[in-house]
Formats: C-alpha cells, sequence, structure tokens
C-alpha cells in the first residue's frame, strides 16, 4: 500500500512543462510547438495547455489539474494506478519507504 | 476501462521522438526554408503519427495512407525489407494529415519536398504541393536500361524496385535533363501515362533522345483494355499487385519492341 498523498506531492515537484508534454504524447495526445493540445475529441482547436510548472488547464471547458488527473479523468485509469504509472515514467523510486504505509 | 500504453516502451519512445514530441507539428515558414530540417521534422512526425495511430484506431494513420498510394498487396509482393526506402523518402504533414515525399540530389540533400493532399487558403484541395526545386533531375543509372519516372509516386515505386531511372517531377521539366544524362541512357523506358500531355511529352522526348533506344510502355496494350484519364505505372503495379509480375511483364514487352525492331 502506498501513501498517494505524498506520492502525488514527489510527482508534481518533478514536472516539467517537457517531461508532462512527453507523457502526454506517449499515451496519445499530440502536443504541439506551443504546448497546446487537445484532450478533449470533439474540438476543432486545442484549448488546453501545459503550463511552465507541468500542470494541464483547458480553457474549453474549465479542467485544471495535473497529468495524473487527465489520466484518471480521460482514461478512466483509477487514480492510484494513474499516480503509480505516471511517479514510475518520471522514475521516481515508489519503493521507497516514504512512499509505503 | 481505458488502458494506458505499457511504460516498458517509454525508454525507447523517449529515445525515438523525445525532441519531436513537442515540435513534430511544427510547420516552418516556407520563407528561406531550411528543406533537410523541414524533411527531417516530417519524418519524425510519420514516427510519431504511426505511435499514436497504433493505440488509437480514430487517428490518422500514415501507413494507411501508404496504402492508398501502394497498395499493401503490391507492398508485399516485394519480399524485401522496404523501410530503408519507404522511411527515407516518405514523410508525414500534421498541418494538411497527409503523406509526403522528398527528392534528394546527388549528394542526398532535399531539394524538394511534395505533399500529396494539401489545401489552399480557399481550402481548395492542392495536389502534390511542393516546396523547393521542381526543375530537379534526379537519377540513378546503374545498367543499360533506363526508366523514365515522371511525379512523386513514380520515383518512390522506382526507388522501391531498385532499378534505373531518370526522375522528372513534371512533364515540362523535361527540358532539365542534361546532354551528359541523355548520353549516359543507352536504352530509355517510357512508362507511358494515359493522356494527352504526356503523349506530347514523349514527341519531345524523341527528340532530345536522339541516339538513344525509346522503349514505350503502353499500359492499354499490356492490359488490352480501355483505361481511365491519367492512369499510370503505379496503378498498373497496383492492379497486377505482384511485383514480380509487373518486371516479367515489362521485359517481355521489351523483348517482344526488340524483335519488332529487327
Amino acid at each position: 500500500m502506498y501513501n498517494y498523498k505524498l506520492l502525488r506531492k514527489e510527482i508534481k515537484q518533478n514536472y516539467t512543462q517537457e517531461n508532462v508534454a512527453e507523457i502526454l504524447s506517449f499515451i496519445g495526445f499530440e502536443i504541439n510547438k506551443d504546448f497546446k493540445f487537445k484532450l478533449r475529441e470533439d474540438e476543432r482547436t486545442p484549448s488546453s495547455s501545459i503550463s511552465r510548472n507541468g500542470l494541464i488547464k483547458d480553457f474549453g471547458n474549465g479542467f485544471s489539474g495535473d497529468i495524473v488527473s487527465v489520466i484518471h479523468e480521460y482514461k478512466d485509469i483509477p487514480l492510484s494506478e494513474a499516480t503509480i504509472y505516471v511517479a514510475k515514467l518520471l522514475n521516481i523510486n515508489i519503493d521507497d519507504k516514504s512512499f509505503k504505509l | 476501462m481505458s488502458t494506458l500504453r505499457d511504460m516498458i516502451e517509454f525508454s525507447d519512445f523517449r529515445r525515438e521522438v523525445k525532441e519531436f514530441a513537442v515540435n513534430c507539428t511544427h510547420q516552418p515558414s516556407t520563407n528561406n526554408m531550411d528543406l533537410n530540417k523541414f524533411h527531417s521534422a516530417l519524418i519524425k512526425a510519420k514516427k510519431l503519427k504511426q505511435y499514436i495511430a497504433n493505440d488509437n484506431k480514430d487517428e490518422i494513420n500514415p501507413t494507411t495512407l501508404l496504402y492508398d498510394i501502394f497498395s499493401l498487396e503490391l507492398l508485399r509482393s516485394f519480399k524485401k525489407d522496404l523501410t530503408p526506402v519507404l522511411n527515407k523518402y516518405i514523410g508525414f504533414s500534421n498541418k494538411y494529415n497527409s503523406l509526403t515525399i522528398s527528392v534528394f540530389n546527388e549528394n542526398d540533400d532535399i531539394q524538394t519536398i511534395a505533399i500529396k493532399k494539401a489545401f489552399d487558403r480557399n481550402k481548395e484541395t492542392v495536389k502534390w504541393k511542393s516546396y523547393g526545386k521542381k526543375s530537379l533531375i534526379t537519377s540513378k543509372i546503374k545498367d543499360d536500361f533506363v526508366f523514365l519516372a515522371v511525379g512523386m509516386k513514380e520515383l518512390v515505386l522506382l526507388e522501391l524496385m531498385d532499378i534505373s531511372y531518370v526522375h522528372i517531377q513534371s512533364d515540362s521539366m523535361y527540358k532539365n535533363i542534361s546532354q551528359d544524362l541523355i548520353n549516359r541512357c543507352r536504352n530509355l523506358i517510357i512508362l507511358k501515362e494515359n493522356d494527352k500531355s504526356f503523349e506530347s511529352l514523349i514527341s519531345k522526348l524523341q527528340e532530345i533522345f536522339l541516339d538513344t533506344n525509346i522503349f514505350i510502355i503502353d499500359f492499354k496494350k499490356l492490359k488490352n483494355n480501355d483505361l481511365p484519364k491519367g492512369y499510370d505505372f503505379v496503378d498498373y503495379c497496383n492492379d497486377i499487385g505482384d511485383i514480380a509480375v509487373v518486371e516479367e511483364e515489362l521485359e517481355e514487352e521489351l523483348i517482344r519492341q526488340t524483335k519488332e525492331r529487327k
């Protein structure tokens, strides 16, 4: 069992605009040179943006969160699983005792 | 519930497309464009688009677009690895969601990039919108039988076949064929497209290739059938669906025409 809250905090400290863009590309989103992309399939033009600290905002529907939230809400993955997935992609050692309950 | 890509693939993904994951959709300005950079971006864009399409069937798939040019049946019939040629010549434009073909000069620098299906400011379709030098004549002469290729997809097909060719990007560019190149062509095989402008091109080529044996492959005669306007060598190969059969039929036709001349 993991301390997901602490793990999520560690993940957020590791975000950069570039690594969040990489992960989003990896899971199937197309990111343009301005770090903008379409979060929703019905969009004609990209409404979502990755900020310099790696957070994501959709100016079309008001969604605001990080990539863990995106995976949870848009890829329909449980939050705990999304947290572990992103942590591993960011090379965070989830087996560190500080993240274990 | 959706599934995510296996994270084991992430390091490969990063290695191959990392630098283009953000920049691959960038369409550089056509003013003073660096064609080599543009070409690299298009090739990487194709790889990334393929990654995305492999996981999402709703995405445009570059491989599916390729089969619109060369049928899957035809490509499979080559029985060799086609990826070096396809990865060298064919890219993907995210701006137009279309495949692109690049033309290289003798120094392997990019001279022309053509986008198969673009659109203009009025949203009208533009076929083979090109950047760079349309007047470039490329050639690969390694034996006495040289095929004349006109058009972008023909160039890729002749490269896949690994045969000698002279390539012009459009009919009117025949004037740029140098005398040196003409002298190197002992036998010129013209793959005749079914349209009037091509017939006019044949007449002009006969005027400049004076000392060359010219063979005209007329697909109407080979197929013994009326053909649609614009029917070309790529259409013929796709119809046959087997490159070995195409090569046999071409060879037989060349032998037949040679005997007729004697």
